[in-house]
């Protein structure tokens, strides 16, 4: 157990906040906060990555950083359009 | 040293990002949070990440793609989700008569 993963379990406390607002709050609010949490699962797993000293692993959230913009955007656009 | 307390105020930054989520009460005093959180804590982590293994590793240039990504992409999905929340709550991106008469 080194600095990285201390710090990336630490740091998945994050993923409360986030999970309540989504649970309770409202659908524009929900989606601020999954938002947010896919930027802590990306940081937690850059952590992870380092932690285990695996560059390989770092393609995840290299992947992650870019998929998750995009699957945002498009509930983004489903929430401007009143589809949602 | 330098990396343990750039990964401490990284993580302490992110997890004050997902507090004040849950603090806020409306979406848009929400979004602040979420997109502080897409620019400071990742910059961190990426330093620590180059002070550790260097810049020019595969480590160091895979933080730092990944700290960018976040931050230009974070602040473009935000500019768009304020957008589609200013038009689903208002109608409309045009300030109301009442922020004109406001100068807001």
């Amino acid at each position: 157990m080194n600095a990285w993963l201390i710090g990336a379990t630490a740091l998945l406390a994050g993923l409360l906040p986030c999970g309540w607002v989504v649970l309770r709050g409202q659908l524009t609010e929900a989606l601020v906060a999954l938002e947010l949490a896919s930027t802590v699962v990306t940081i937690v797993l850059v952590l992870i990555a380092q932690g285990f000293d695996r560059s390989s692993y770092f393609t995840v959230p290299v992947v992650l950083a870019a998929l998750s913009f995009v699957g945002t955007l498009v509930f983004v656009r489903f929430l401007g359009d009143r589809w949602l | 040293m330098i990396v343990d307390v750039l990964i401490a105020v990284g993580v302490t930054a992110e997890l004050i990002c997902c507090v004040g989520l849950l603090a806020m009460r409306s979406a848009i005093d929400r979004l602040h949070y979420a997109g502080a959180g897409t620019v400071a804590a990742p910059g961190l982590i990426a330093a620590a990440v180059c002070v550790e293994d260097g810049v020019f590793t595969s480590n160091g240039l895979n933080a730092i793609v990944v700290a960018l990504l976040l931050a230009l992409l974070g602040a473009a999905l935000a500019t768009a989700t304020a957008r589609a929340i200013r038009v689903r709550e208002r109608g409309t991106l045009e300030p109301t008569a009442t922020e004109r008469a406001h100068g807001s």
